[in-house]
């Protein structure tokens, strides 16, 4: 394995659901090597949550924008579906929508669906 | 000692599951020294199963199940739930989540969790992400906004075995106290569930709050099932387009409770244009 390529299979779950799984284990490793361009090799990687992948950008920008120990992190051989997760979080990091008109449910009391 | 008996629901349904698990939880209000009843419950529902459970460990409340009581089942784990999941076993166990020992043996489980249910559905394209979706973001909220480090998730085939029910319960401080202590909001329990609809993170930032509301989406309009959330003296119920938010006047659950029911899936599905 190249010394700036950190296989994420090797080191996670092959369906990476929790940000702490980022945060206390790559973040770590990721730290520990000496490279200023590290590759995240996202193969056999087959499922990554939305909080996940939210964590793995934040981790991104986190080591770009480090004045002592500034890192460029590259993701690579990403599946589909996990290349569409972190592009969706991605594009809503950059720009959220409004989405308050969106809820308006109908307000019902516990006594209108049954009598107890 | 009162004897609380877990009502069957009328119809098979979220709306009639939540129902039964009210009338437990008012009963619960008027006793003490209460054991909860299983013996007429021939199906089992996780809406109803799985809030007990975790009162049962809670509280210390006593059960009695029938003799034929499928919650007898090895398979299952009632009502403490189990951290393994045996491939090799037909019955959905219930599991019990916590931090300990770490988080990736945590996600571990999850992951089991899910593979096992993805054994009842056809694995075609986009299926497993649409199991893992919903269930990966709603037990991260438990220990990302509960301040409980432990929680339950449980899944059962019904509806003459066509669909799947799930659900994720935590008994920590719930919605409403999330909001008052991160936002210092003085909002009702109904309103706290309004937030989460709209995607108003307790957290600071403005890019996070996606993962409730999101897995509803997904559930209601992509999968064609079923969501219900419930946290202090509110709920609310979720059928394709159709929302309902339920106030209730008595019976509260400190903490929340989520609960879905999808199809068995057969066809390919794309989950990402539901997200956001």
């Amino acid at each position: 394995m190249n010394k700036n390529t950190l296989k994420l299979a090797k080191l996670l779950p092959k369906n990476i659901l929790s940000r702490d799984v980022v945060r206390s284990i790559l973040e770590q490793e990721i730290q520990a090597m000496d490279s200023k361009i590290i590759f995240l090799d996202l193969s056999k990687i087959e499922f990554i949550s939305r909080s996940a992948a939210h964590e793995l950008l934040k981790m991104k920008e986190r080591f770009e924008y480090n004045s002592n120990n500034k890192k460029e992190i590259i993701f690579k051989d990403l599946s589909p579906g996990v290349a569409a997760m972190i592009r969706i979080v991605a594009a809503n990091k950059a720009y959220s929508v409004n989405r308050e008109a969106e809820f308006k449910p109908k307000r019902v009391n516990i006594g209108d669906l049954v009598k107890i | 000692m009162q004897k609380i008996t877990v009502p069957t629901p009328t119809k098979d349904n979220l709306t009639d599951q939540f129902i039964s698990l009210y009338q437990v939880l008012l009963e619960i209000i008027k006793g003490n020294d209460i054991t909860f009843e299983f013996s007429r419950s021939e199906k089992i529902y996780p809406l109803i199963t799985l809030p007990l459970c975790a009162l049962i460990r809670d509280k210390s409340y006593k059960y009695l199940l029938a003799k034929s009581s499928v919650l007898k089942s090895n398979g299952i784990n009632f009502p403490h739930g189990t951290n393994k999941i045996k491939a090799t076993e037909y019955q959905i166990p219930i599991i019990f989540l916590s931090n300990k020992p770490t988080a990736q043996a945590r996600d571990q489980l999850i992951g089991d969790f899910v593979e096992k249910l993805y054994t009842f559905m056809t694995p075609v394209a986009g299926v497993k992400d649409a199991i893992f979706h919903p269930i990966s973001e709603l037990i991260a909220n438990i220990f990302e906004h509960s301040h409980k480090d432990e929680g339950w998730a449980f899944a059962q085939l019904n509806s003459g075995k066509k669909c799947l029910d799930i659900c994720i319960v935590d008994s920590g401080r719930g919605l409403r106290e999330s909001y008052k202590q991160e936002k210092n909001f003085n909002i009702s329990d109904a309103d706290a569930i309004g937030q989460v609809m709209i995607g108003n993170s307790t957290k600071l930032y403005n890019e996070r709050g996606y993962g409730v509301r999101s897995s509803k989406k997904l559930i209601c309009q992509g999968l064609k099932g079923s969501f219900l959330i419930f946290s202090g003296k509110a709920a609310l119920i979720a059928e394709s387009r159709d929302e309902e938010l339920i106030e209730l006047d008595k019976a509260i659950w400190n903490g929340v409770v989520l609960a879905y029911r999808i199809p068995l899936l057969k066809e390919p599905i794309n989950i990402y244009p539901y997200l956001e």
